[in-house]
């Protein structure tokens, strides 16, 4: 294909097409890394600026690969992305219960049912009130209880707001889960399903790649996409828009296709986070479920009328 | 001590020095040995696929394990309780009993440590709770605690064993050699002299003053492993005396059992007599009925208010699936006995086995009742986890395992009653000197007389 | 810097021609693949974008994994620019600098081509791009915060002609896509229109931030997008989990009073219980004199 470009061929991007493709992976982290500061339109999935200030473009799918291969473990996976304070708003007047966060999380994360770390709950506040759809995960609070009782430092809180996992550390005492008021942790009962991929390395912020038995798992906001500029998976992947993920320090967070300021959004649309009372502080907002796009439809009760159709 | 006719020293020692298993020795070893065993296979699987092999799942993620550590935890006070409490309080029936509940303490306490290792999903990394510990963590404090405890309830255990453990140096000649060396080790150089009896009873009297904030320390801090969390049915400022009044009660229990038994195996009624078991009827009433109170506020209180978040864990409890194991254990282990021990008539030897085995077995399943309904009440429901998720029935392989860890516990307490003296001799010699019954002053304090 | 740009859409992408046209398996194994092609003038770049979905279940819906190609020319001459596979969203895209079509001459012609794809059908989508031109100047105007902005159209002798009535919006970089700032105006007869430019916004660590000037779906310049950095932002402060002694700070930031009291705890029982071991050695040794 490099025939075709017209350019004198671009020897970074064919450097990154040939990372891409598993040949010389170990070097590719320093120009993926600068993707997430200079990158200027961030939803783009395939184009990355160089650190020689040019734009280049490989195949999202090459891309992603070449991610993966990238590690960050260590000291700095504990201390977070520098400057960032990460953020989710969850609109539940948009959710219809699609359940593509779940589908993406599942594939992305390696993981199945039931061992989820992100579930849609079906709520209803009060028997007037009309039941809806809360997609719940981990919201990374602030002030976290699962933190607090962790014996040997295996789960952390980041500065860039990330509560995350390290499963070489975790023992299994499953203290996390009791003290977590929002059950959103999972343990590894038997030995993991082997996963295939070429991803070797082990980090905090590969969650749910070389799991392994008798350590405890949780949605970890996916850190390594966010590194690369880009959403965590359930973010992109919900067709309604439902899910707004940003950095709390330039208060505003995107849905994929919106940006709005986060303040002006909580402020207008009351956003409240899950059980304040608990203290917690959590890092995931809610806005309330009123003025819906979608009537609550259950599919398990409504599904003799679909298959009549 | 209620014995009338003094006995002879040679009487004494021949009646207490500990003696080979008979058949029915050797056959209770066998049958905890074979359950021991059992468990140990079922570890070993455990060890291999995970603790997939057990009933628990996310949600549910404790279960009879770490009913079975608080229950070991509970057990483990009596020590304190028997050489501390009453030794303080100037108690002077509780000579025969401190060896047994210090014995029982020392078992307890291990395998308290052993059945949490257990639990673990990655026991090969439990270094890591000391590389890399955390002390924000209630556990952490556990595990401090728990090992000073088990340290200082194997001196309590140690020390006022010297003088026996010298007597048996001296006088067993016609035992095995290796045993000989044991005893002449662990003696210590004894001789009986004032100096050292000083030094051991200014040791045991410290010993016996610091296990009590250690004691309350390590069934607090247990306690707090629930506490600490934000569950309904565990968010509760009530459970460290909640746990250590049932802990006193059924560690009053576990002594009155292994009393009962030894009392009938190994003959001993002539130094535990009924007396004893009177007197330990009447304290396991008080225990009991401090017990009581605190359940009153434990559940009475949040069962007026009936909070939304509690009354799910509560009505579960009360009316719902534990409705019959709950009131079982409520009844059964702590009013019936509370009923039954006021009366005279009920604090004779049989009867006090039964209701104390009725104390134990209840405060073994209420361990079971505080730590698993909480569980199954989640804030979030649970309607997306699988429907078996929301009950736990303890799978074989974990009541093989747990069993197998009691069966441990009580091959400990058969062992040391097989090596050391179950009563202790010299202090019984002692008091016989003193010639009275109604000892008033502690021994420690008398000025010691040299003898052997 | 001028930035030039007239883009023409050519809006036959596609959701118009659809419609009714539905899929039998049996026919054909393929599904009938729908694009939408844009392309947007950012700075001195080109952005191609296209959308691919098809229709399953009497809805559309987008679909990733397919595999699309860039081309710029006309039809006969068409030059491969680069691959892009769609993401979940159906949507894949390429930058193309502006010295890569330097040969070619304006209105520029670009198109999309899905082809060998497995699962879908053929679909060929094109645009033609004409030079605009959007201008940007920030300034502080009695310390209020100004942004002015210019808009042209290239008419036929190459001349740039101020364009009125051009809907310009301002946006902000954020981490993930673009902050509207302020409201929609339009260009005054001169082709300028200023906006007060809000100091509540959050910049970096020194206050900078990228302001973005953006003419979205204009009939005659299509999408045009220019940026500039200024500090015109607030200064982030940083605060800090990491390093705070709290209780769920890691090991290493432990709150102080809980290390003072815990080691006070551990030292004075284990100093008991060492002094006991000592005690034990003294009765050992006394019982070797006598």
């Amino acid at each position: 294909m490099e025939k075709h470009i017209i350019e004198p061929t671009n020897p970074r991007r064919d450097f990154l097409k040939t990372a891409a493709i598993g040949v010389a992976i170990a070097s590719c982290g320093s120009a993926l890394c600068s993707c997430n500061k200079s990158n200027s339109n961030s939803e783009d999935q395939v184009v990355l600026l160089s650190p020689e200030g040019e734009l280049v473009t490989v195949d999202s799918s090459a891309l992603k690969a070449a991610n993966k291969s990238h590690c960050v473990s260590g000291e700095a996976s504990r201390k977070g992305i520098p400057g960032k304070k990460f953020v989710m708003v969850v609109d539940l007047a948009r959710c219809k219960n699609a359940q593509k966060c779940q589908e993406s999380c599942d594939k992305n994360h390696h993981t199945q049912y039931p061992k989820e770390y992100l579930k849609v709950l079906k709520m209803q506040d009060n028997p007037s009130a009309s039941p809806y759809w809360q997609p719940t995960m981990c919201f990374h609070c602030d002030e976290p209880p699962c933190v607090k009782v962790c014996p040997v430092d295996a789960t952390f809180k980041r500065d860039d707001g990330l509560v995350l996992i390290d499963n070489d550390r975790c023992i299994g005492c499953r203290f996390c889960m009791a003290a977590c008021p929002y059950s959103q942790r999972v343990f590894n009962w038997g030995e993991p399903e082997k996963i295939e991929s070429e991803i070797t390395c082990k980090s905090p912020e590969k969650s749910g790649v070389n799991t392994t038995m008798g350590t405890v798992e949780k949605c970890d906001f996916c850190p390594d996409m966010v590194r690369e500029g880009q959403m965590p998976h359930c973010v992109s992947a919900c067709p309604n828009g439902v899910f707004y993920f940003g950095d709390e320090n330039e208060d505003a967070v995107s849905n994929g296709e919106d940006t709005v300021r986060l303040s002006k959004l909580l402020a207008d649309r009351a956003g409240y986070r899950a059980m304040e009372d608990l203290g917690t502080k959590p890092r995931l907002y809610y806005l309330p479920p009123v003025n819906r796009l979608f009537p609550f439809e259950d599919a398990a009760e409504t599904e003799e009328d679909h298959s009549a159709n | 001590m209620d014995i009338n006719k003094v006995q002879s020293n040679e009487q004494i020692e021949k009646d207490l020095m500990p003696r080979a298993f008979g058949p029915y020795g050797k056959l209770w070893v066998v049958f905890l040995l074979f359950i021991g065993g059992i468990g140990l296979y079922y570890y070993v699987q455990q060890l291999r696929h995970g603790l997939v092999v057990t009933g628990l799942r996310d949600y549910t993620t404790w279960g009879i394990y770490i009913a079975n550590f608080v229950f070991f935890v509970a057990i483990s006070l009596v020590g304190s309780l028997m050489s501390a409490v009453l030794k303080l309080t100037n108690v002077k029936w509780r000579t025969p009993l401190t060896r047994i509940s210090e014995m029982i303490a020392v078992a307890a306490i291990m395998f308290a440590g052993l059945i949490i290792i257990v639990d673990m999903g990655r026991p090969d990394r439990f270094l890591n709770v000391i590389f890399h510990a955390r002390i924000q963590s209630p556990i952490t404090w556990d595990v401090i605690v728990i090992t000073t405890y088990l340290f200082i309830s194997m001196l309590l255990l140690y020390l006022p064993l010297l003088p026996d453990l010298a007597i048996m140096r001296d006088r067993f000649k016609t035992i095995p050699k290796w045993q000989q060396k044991m005893y002449a080790f662990m003696a210590n150089n004894w001789k009986g002299t004032s100096e050292q009896h000083k030094i051991l009873n200014k040791s045991v009297m410290l010993l016996s003053v610091m296990i009590i904030p250690v004691a309350f320390g390590i069934h607090t801090v247990t306690s707090w492993l629930f506490a600490t969390t934000l569950r309904p049915g565990w968010d509760s400022t009530n459970f460290g005396p909640y746990f250590i009044s049932g802990a006193f009660m059924v560690g009053a229990g576990a002594v009155i059992a292994t009393m009962f038994v030894f009392r009938k195996f190994y003959g001993l009624h002539k130094y535990i007599t009924l007396d004893h078991f009177d007197k330990m009827g009447r304290l396991l009433v008080l225990l009991s009925l401090v017990y009581l109170y605190f359940n009153v506020n434990e559940y009475f209180v949040p069962a007026y208010k009936m909070k939304g978040s509690e009354s799910a864990h509560l009505k579960e409890l009360f009316t719902g699936a534990y409705a019959p194991l709950f009131w079982s254990v409520q009844i059964g282990g702590m009013l019936i006995p509370i009923i039954v021990l006021l009366f005279k008539k009920g604090r004779t030897p049989l009867i006090m086995f039964v209701i104390s085995i009725m104390v134990i077995v209840g405060a073994w399943f209420k361990r079971f009742l505080i730590v698993i309904p909480t569980l199954h009440h989640p804030y979030f429901p649970m309607d997306q986890a699988p429907e078996a998720w929301s009950h736990y029935t303890p799978t074989f392989a974990e009541w093989c395992i747990t069993g197998g860890s009691l069966a441990g516990a009580l091959l400990i307490v058969t062992f040391l009653v097989r090596y050391f003296p179950i009563i202790p001799v010299e202090e019984t010699i002692e008091e016989q000197k003193g010639g009275t019954n109604e000892l008033n002053i502690e021994r420690g304090y008398q000025p010691q007389i040299e003898k052997i | 810097m001028y930035l030039l740009v007239l883009v023409l859409c050519f809006f036959n992408q596609g959701f118009a021609q659809a419609e009714g046209e539905d899929q039998s398996p049996e026919a054909n194994e393929k599904l009938s693949l729908r694009m939408s092609f844009d392309v947007y003038k950012i700075n001195d770049d080109y952005k191609l974008v296209a959308k691919a979905r098809v229709k399953i279940n009497n809805r559309y819906q987008f679909i990733s994994d397919v595999n699309v190609d860039f081309y710029t020319g006309e039809s006969d001459a068409q030059i491969h620019l680069g691959k892009g596979v769609t993401n979940e969203k159906g949507e894949a895209s390429l930058i193309v600098k502006s010295n890569q079509i330097s040969a070619q001459t304006t209105p520029y012609a670009f198109s999309v081509l899905a082809q060998n794809n497995s699962k879908y059908d053929d679909e060929e989508k094109s645009v033609m791009v004409n030079s605009g031109q959007l201008k940007m100047d920030l300034m502080e105007e009695d310390s209020v915060k100004t942004v002015k902005l210019f808009v042209g159209a290239l008419d036929s002798t190459g001349q740039v002609v101020p364009m009125e009535d051009a809907s310009c919006q301002l946006y902000v970089k954020r981490l993930f896509g673009k902050l509207p700032v302020g409201d929609a105006e339009s260009t005054d007869e001169e082709g300028q229109v200023t906006f007060e430019f809000p100091g509540d916004i959050p910049g970096d660590e020194k206050g900078n931030i990228t302001i973005i000037a953006s003419i979205a779906e204009n009939e005659v310049i299509g999408n045009i997008e220019t940026n500039q950095i200024m500090a015109w932002g607030q200064p982030i402060t940083e605060e800090y989990f990491f390093s705070k002694r709290e209780l769920w700070s890691a090991r290493a930031n432990s709150p102080i009073s809980l290390i003072i009291i815990v080691n006070a705890v551990l030292i004075g029982v284990w100093g008991v219980i060492f002094y006991i071991f000592l005690e034990i050695n003294r009765i050992h040794k006394i019982g070797k004199i006598s």
